[in-house]
């Protein structure tokens, strides 16, 4: 599973893609105050990364990817 | 003209017509000079941004299509072919006839709108091809100098020219076709900056989770044909264009830096409380300084919209409107200021601030001025008066004198150095002119100009433009060979007309010379003849070089038939009568089959004369000085008589003999000894008796007004330092007319 889900956190893995962009809608909208952990995702489809903008939840740990890293000030 | 606001469209748009000119003319020498299209596309968008502040639509729709075409000619999608540069000249003086229009009457003449749509039918055929540049020139690239920060993948690449900006907007229903707009973006080649923003982004709640609704915005350091492969397959949506982040970025001209500074301290003085209280005065300033401000920076726009958001925050008594139009100000990017502002001309060297002053406010400036130089000479007589009371008291005169005398001259000097232009302003006129005739005559002709930043007075200058059109037209028509007769006679087969402009002695000269045929003094004479201006007896006696002169008879033309440029029997005579007009001279040296010269020479400034103050039955007359040769003292037994002319003999030579009080019916001279100033006419060198010289005197010359207008005899008056007025003689006129 790219994302792991847990109620206080989603952990996202190695390569995201578009097919997880519905689980993760639903789980972003079931936990408001849960936290992301990005430090393993490798590829983030447009459509997650538009998630996050969207819902900005808090981060649990930064991405390691460079391109990811990028992102980071939009989440904020 | 009553309106100020058209008064400065109408000088901007003459200045712009006549750089988009220059830049076409460079731009059809070297086809593919990027700086001559950047120029002549600037100009043209400076002209069509101005024009739509009055609405004039033909203006801004004909620059619009011009633009497009460059564009196209920028792209490399279409040739700046001969044809397309003559539409494109032709879209220039269209323009040029429009702005003359406004100018007389304020608005553009009644058939503007359909000349209009002539010529963009005409323009069709250019922009066939540049449909998909006329949509790209719409996309605005402004957000490139407003980048944040932390779109910066490369900060490095900041200071880089040369970058190309891609704008990519997905398509909402991308995510569909299997696209990934981050992916897309990612891999993007020589990616330096990204950047996103979402478009009408709904609540969190409400998202449409599978419609892309990012936008993006990149820099690339790769080369613009690597982009345009990796963008093709995206097609409209993704654009792109080179940039200079150098010159649109972050670094804001000073002069925009001070813009922005003084708008955030109206901001923060607008939040004050009781910001309408103490009469206002704090508001009031407020409003000086930001209408100030937007002049300043000839944000024409922003000035009108400022009028009407300060007229209603006082009527509502309420700065939040204000407030929110400074805010948009100050959010504004480097790229979106007036492209061409003067704070941009001047960039990189210390701002000059320039005030436009109307000339006839100089003049009267310049006429005072030479009034009180007058009134200071007065003094001198004062200083003598005072000398047989008390010396002390004439010492003490004699010092503020010459005080007030350096003072005077100090501030003529620089008054008449208002009016000083460079020639430059007269001769961008030529390059076009020379390309037009040389084209339609079939001759191929070079054009050197040199002296360009030679001084003259204003006056000086734009009266000698049509003088000039006249020699560059003859030296054409008449002097410049076709290239087969060239290359038969061993010449090169492009011709050369040269334009030289410099100072000399203190007056202006200006040389047109070319290498082209030269005047056939036989067949001017032969002409002069025919045409009845001399008898075949004169035209034998015509020294060589005397008969070139004959060019400048009234009704005179070389030319076999009529044409457009030449033929008509006007042209040399107008030269000659402009300059002279202008207090010069003009001659003409030629030498058959190497070519033409014509001189003018000039004075600097008009205003001012030096004049020889003479005196006749005790009334005082000026001649100008540049005419006088000498003066000398004569027996009266010394004159001689030739037929009815008296003559005397002058270092060798014999001259005629005038009596200037028989010319003015006066009483003639009944002295022995003969007083004569020589002096040198367009006929040749004269000499006038007259009772007494007197001192050279600088005056400032005023043209006769009123009934005294008619009187041919005289050039104009003079106030000398006594405070007498004197009449300044037309010599050449005066003999003519006895």
């Amino acid at each position: 599973m790219p994302i792991e889900y847990k109620p206080d956190v989603a952990r996202l893995v190695g390569k995201c893609t578009i097919d997880e962009t519905s689980a993760f809608y639903e789980w972003l909208q079931k936990y408001p105050q849960g936290k992301v952990d990005l430090s393993d995702c490798e590829y983030l489809h447009m459509s997650l990364l538009q998630l996050l903008m969207a819902a900005k939840p808090a981060i649990a740990a930064n991405p390691n990817n460079p391109f990811l890293q990028h992102w980071l000030p939009y989440l904020r | 003209m009553a309106d100020s606001l058209i008064d400065q469209f109408v000088t901007e748009s003459h200045e712009c017509l006549a750089e988009a000119n220059d830049a076409l003319l460079a731009l059809e020498k070297n086809r593919n000079s990027p700086e001559a299209i950047d120029r002549l596309f600037r100009t043209l968008h400076t002209l069509k941004g101005n024009a739509a502040l009055f609405d004039f639509q033909p203006i801004v729709r004909v620059a619009h299509v011009a633009e497009d075409i460059l564009d196209t000619i920028r792209q490399g999608q279409e040739e700046l072919t001969s044809s397309l540069a003559d539409e494109m000249f032709h879209v220039i003086d269209q323009i040029g006839e429009w702005i003359n229009a406004v100018e007389k009457n304020a608005q553009l003449p009644s058939g503007a709108a359909a000349t209009a749509e002539g010529l963009l039918e005409r323009l069709q055929v250019f922009t066939g091809k540049g449909q998909q540049a006329e949509a790209k020139h719409e996309v605005d690239f402004s957000w490139v100098s407003n980048l944040p920060d932390h779109a910066w993948l490369v900060p490095e690449a900041k200071s880089s020219t040369g970058l190309v900006a891609i704008r990519y907007t997905p398509d909402e229903g991308c995510f569909f076709s299997g696209d990934d707009p981050l992916l897309i973006m990612r891999q993007l080649p020589g990616l330096c900056a990204l950047h996103v923003e979402f478009e009408d982004m709904p609540a969190f709640a409400e998202l449409e989770i599978f419609s892309c609704k990012a936008r993006f915005f990149a820099l690339s350091n790769a080369q613009e044909d690597k982009i345009a492969a990796y963008c093709r397959p995206l097609q409209e949506q993704a654009v792109f264009q080179i940039v200079d982040l150098v010159a649109s970025q972050a670094n804001l001209h000073p002069d925009q830096s001070m813009f922005l500074d003084v708008l955030k301290t109206q901001l923060r003085i607008l939040e004050l409380p009781d910001i309408f209280g103490l009469n206002r005065t704090r508001f009031n300033a407020c409003l000086q300084t930001i209408g100030n401000t937007l002049r300043y920076m000839k944000m024409q726009d922003e000035l009108r919209q400022f009028g009407e958001i300060s007229k209603q925050a006082l009527q509502r008594k309420s700065v939040q409107g204000l407030q929110e139009f400074l805010q948009g100000l100050l959010n504004m990017s480097a790229a979106q200021f007036p492209p061409e502002g003067e704070h941009k001309k001047n960039a990189g060297s210390p701002a000059k601030k320039f005030v436009q002053i109307e000339q006839t406010k100089i003049d009267l400036f310049l006429n005072l001025i030479g009034e009180m130089r007058t009134a200071t000479s007065g003094l001198q007589y004062l200083i003598q008066h005072a000398e047989k009371i008390s010396q002390d008291l004439a010492n003490a005169l004699k010092d503020r004198h010459a005080i007030i005398g350096h003072l005077a001259y100090d501030m003529q000097q620089i008054a008449v150095g208002f009016r000083m232009t460079p020639m430059a302003t007269v001769f961008k006129r030529y390059p076009r002119l020379v390309r037009d005739l040389s084209k339609e005559l079939h001759r191929k002709v070079k054009l050197v100009i040199d002296g360009n930043e030679t001084e003259a007075d204003k006056n000086v200058i734009e009266l000698l433009s049509e003088p000039l059109l006249h020699m560059l037209r003859n030296s054409l028509v008449h002097g410049i060979e076709p290239p087969e007769e060239r290359l038969a006679a061993g010449k090169n087969a492009t011709g050369l007309i040269h334009i030289h402009a410099f100072n000399r002695e203190n007056q202006l000269v200006i040389e047109v010379r070319d290498d082209g045929r030269g005047i056939d003094e036989e067949r001017v004479k032969r002409k002069a003849v025919a045409s009845g201006l001399i008898t075949s007896e004169e035209a034998e006696r015509l020294s060589p070089g005397e008969a070139s002169q004959l060019i400048f008879a009234s009704g005179f033309s070389l030319a076999e038939g009529i044409t457009d440029i030449a033929g008509r029997g006007v042209g040399m005579d107008v030269v000659k009568n402009s300059v002279e007009s202008l207090g010069g001279q003009v001659s003409v040296a030629s030498e058959v089959g190497h070519g033409t010269t014509f001189t003018m020479t000039l004075p600097l400034h008009i205003m001012s004369a030096q004049l020889m103050t003479i005196q006749v039955q005790n009334q005082l007359f000026g001649v100008p000085m540049q005419q006088v040769r000498q003066t000398v003292k004569l027996p009266r037994s010394s004159i001689r008589k030739v037929k009815k002319t008296e003559t005397f003999s002058y270092r060798g030579e014999i001259l005629p003999l005038y009596d200037l009080a028989a010319l003015l019916d006066l009483a003639p001279s009944q002295s022995d000894e003969l007083s004569i100033l020589v002096i040198q006419l367009q006929r040749g060198r004269v000499g006038l008796v007259v009772d007494s010289f007197s001192e050279p005197a600088e005056v400032i010359l005023k043209p006769l007004s009123g009934i005294l207008q008619s009187l041919r005899n005289f050039t104009g008056s003079a106030l000398i330092a006594d405070g007498s007025v004197l009449l300044v003689l037309d010599v050449e006129e005066l003999i003519n007319a006895h």
